[in-house]
């Protein structure tokens, strides 16, 4: 029973919230969107809540958080019933092969094609699902506390939090630096939530919360591709993710690596959406999402460099429009970066082995550019594990789809290059930190390189999926399409 | 070479009363991490650091931190140090390494609890 009110909390506090953030904003099958975003957001949420809460009153942090989840369920729900319509007109934004959420009341209208491929697409993702969960469930039982990480880092900082309040700061502690004292705190946050409503250290929790963002990346990916691209690849883009042998693991592995992945992926969509469909309302849970990207693990603040920029570049042109579009980027940015910034400045001394390295910057553009040699091994490595079967071609698909985007797809026409280029610069990213590893670069790539792939594959996925679903059939009758069009656009007016 | 052979390796599946034991009875039929660990606790000073001394960590610094973090885990929120601290968790495979270690770090021994495990106290 705790185990389902754990669940329920986070999910109803997470859907509300994503009820509130987009308020006003006119998104396709919204309610796909509400329930892939539900339970990270919530997570996020209560992460947070706890963390503010311990930071005043510890001993009642769990008693205070509770009580304020309420109050923000209550003004959720005022915020559900007092909807606000946007008058937004997404039809020039939506692909022609689009259909709206009421797919199954026209299902009649679809042509003979258009059934085939989408009863096949289901038939492959329930397929491609059920392996999943298979290998999932066979990966947890096997090893059900999950990889080191999980185990002596996250779990063990939800610990503190939950054996004993009144002195939780001691997960900051320098002696056990191998923890990373200086790490963000949302997945220890949510582990220790669901610990705490059910009075013990329920052994089920970690492996369950991995698995929620686990559906929560692979759904927002679905909800994009069915959204913007194409039903079809969006099945068919879940169905691929949910069957990468390298994802399947390390989501096993409760390590942070996924619940990043849904961030980074989730404030690129947002991004692209809001480009795409001129709704700069939608940064707001963009900012928020890129925020918690840095409140999972340090690599956020990379996603969060990489969006600014994005962001600039979109508006270069228009400086008014800009400082209009950065002002809610921001406003999302702000409750969680002050956590980290609050963390790291105030509660902990450690700030990691790169952070805390003493190198000028003099010293880094030397480690980076000084050994051709070093560069040469870390290239060659990354090719080396982005070809490996266990990425089933998603690196080698991509590439080949940037390469033939270039030429045949226009990506910049299309607005999609956000996935592009936040994919190749978050690479780029890594490329450079891998420089400045103070360990054996052999053995530093064979323990995080693939956890760092996840963390692109993301929008590396949606962006080859969605270049390829343009060569997809409509699935609807030409005519019943003109129809669906007209009152489609009727209703939005 | 940079990168091992390729592993795609799924393990079985577990029997199904495992499961449902786990998600309908909240019963943990796994053991806890560190649940050795527990029998030093009463013994350990409360709001404290406490020394960690198991075997050497230039032996096998992978089975040195993987004990540390055991116990570390199992001991939560005691933070655990690696040395120089007024009591020590000894840690080691027998009595003979431990009497070893001991000496190394300077400390006593004040409560045995089996082969190569106790409480330790720094020498004054």
């Amino acid at each position: 029973m705790t185990l389902l009110i754990s669940v329920f909390s986070v999910g109803i506090i997470g859907a509300l919230a994503a009820i509130c953030l987009l308020r006003g904003q006119n998104l396709p099958v919204r309610w796909l969107f509400i329930t892939a975003a539900a339970f990270p957001l919530g997570f996020s949420i209560i992460s947070l809540l706890l963390f503010f809460t311990y930071l005043i009153h510890p001993v009642s942090g769990f008693k205070v958080t509770s009580f304020l989840l309420l109050l923000l369920a209550g003004a959720g729900s005022v915020c559900f019933f007092l909807r606000k319509k946007s008058s937004k007109n997404l039809s020039s934004a939506l692909p022609a092969s689009w259909t709206n959420s009421r797919l199954f009341l026209f299902w009649h209208s679809f042509s003979l094609v258009g059934k085939i491929l989408l009863i096949a697409g289901f038939i492959i993702l329930i397929w491609a699902f059920l392996r999943f969960l298979t290998a999932y469930e066979s990966f947890t039982l096997h090893d059900i506390y999950g990889g080191w990480d999980a185990r002596f880092c996250w779990t063990l900082k939800a610990k503190f939090i939950v054996r004993d309040p009144s002195q939780w700061t001691h997960l900051f502690h320098d002696s056990i630096g191998l923890a990373h004292p200086g790490y963000p705190l949302l997945l220890p946050g949510s582990i220790a939530w669901g610990w705490l409503v059910h009075g013990h250290e329920a052994v089920i929790w970690p492996p369950l919360v991995a698995f929620l963002f686990m559906l929560s990346f692979s759904s927002i990916i679905l909800w994009y591709l069915w959204s913007f691209s194409h039903p079809i690849c969006g099945l068919l883009g879940k169905a691929f993710l949910l069957s990468i042998y390298c994802v399947i693991y390390w989501s096993s592995c409760q390590y942070a690596d996924v619940p990043l992945a849904f961030f980074i992926t989730t404030a690129t969509v947002l991004l692209t959406v809001s480009l795409k469909t001129s709704q700069p309302g939608l940064l707001w849970a963009c900012g928020w999402m890129a925020g918690c990207a840095a409140w999972t693990k340090n690599e956020g603040f990379l996603l969060i460099a990489i969006l600014g920029l994005i962001t600039l570049f979109s508006y270069r042109k228009n400086l008014q429009k800009m400082k209009q579009v950065f002002l809610p980027f921001i406003g999302g940015l702000f409750l969680p970066v002050s956590a980290i910034l609050i963390l790291k400045i105030f509660l902990t001394e450690d700030n990691g082995e790169y952070l805390d390295s003493g190198r000028n910057l003099f010293d880094c553009i030397q480690a980076l550019f000084g050994r051709p040699q070093h560069s040469l091994t870390i290239l060659s490595g990354s090719v080396s594990f982005m070809t490996r079967p266990e990425w089933s071609g998603l690196w080698f698909l991509f590439g080949a789809t940037l390469l033939l985007s270039l030429v045949v797809f226009s990506i910049k026409k299309e607005k999609s290059w956000p996935f592009a280029a936040v994919t190749g610069l978050m690479l780029l990213g890594y490329f450079a930190v891998l420089h400045l590893s103070p360990h054996n670069i052999v053995w530093q790539m064979q323990t995080a390189f693939h956890r760092l792939l996840i963390h692109a594959a993301g929008p590396a996925l949606i962006f080859t999926f969605e270049c390829w679903g343009k060569i997809l059939p409509p699935l609807l009758c030409e005519d019943k399409k003109r129809l669906l069009d007209s009152w489609a656009h009727s209703e939005q007016t | 070479m940079l990168i091992s052979s390729t592993h795609l390796h799924v393990p079985a599946l577990l029997p199904i009363p495992i499961i449902r034991k786990l998600l309908l009875t909240g019963q943990n039929p796994f053991p806890e991490i560190g649940s050795e660990y527990k029998a030093f606790k009463p013994f350990l000073p409360q709001n404290e650091k406490v020394s960690y001394i198991g075997i050497r960590p230039s032996d096998d610094y992978a089975a040195y931190l993987q004990k540390l973090f055991k116990a570390q885990s199992a001991l939560v929120p005691m933070v655990l140090t690696g040395s120089g601290e007024r009591a020590a968790i000894i840690d080691c495979p027998n009595s003979k390494i431990a009497d070893a270690r001991m000496n190394e770090e300077g400390y006593n021994l004040l409560i045995p609890l089996a082969d190569g495990k106790g409480i330790a106290i720094k020498r004054p």
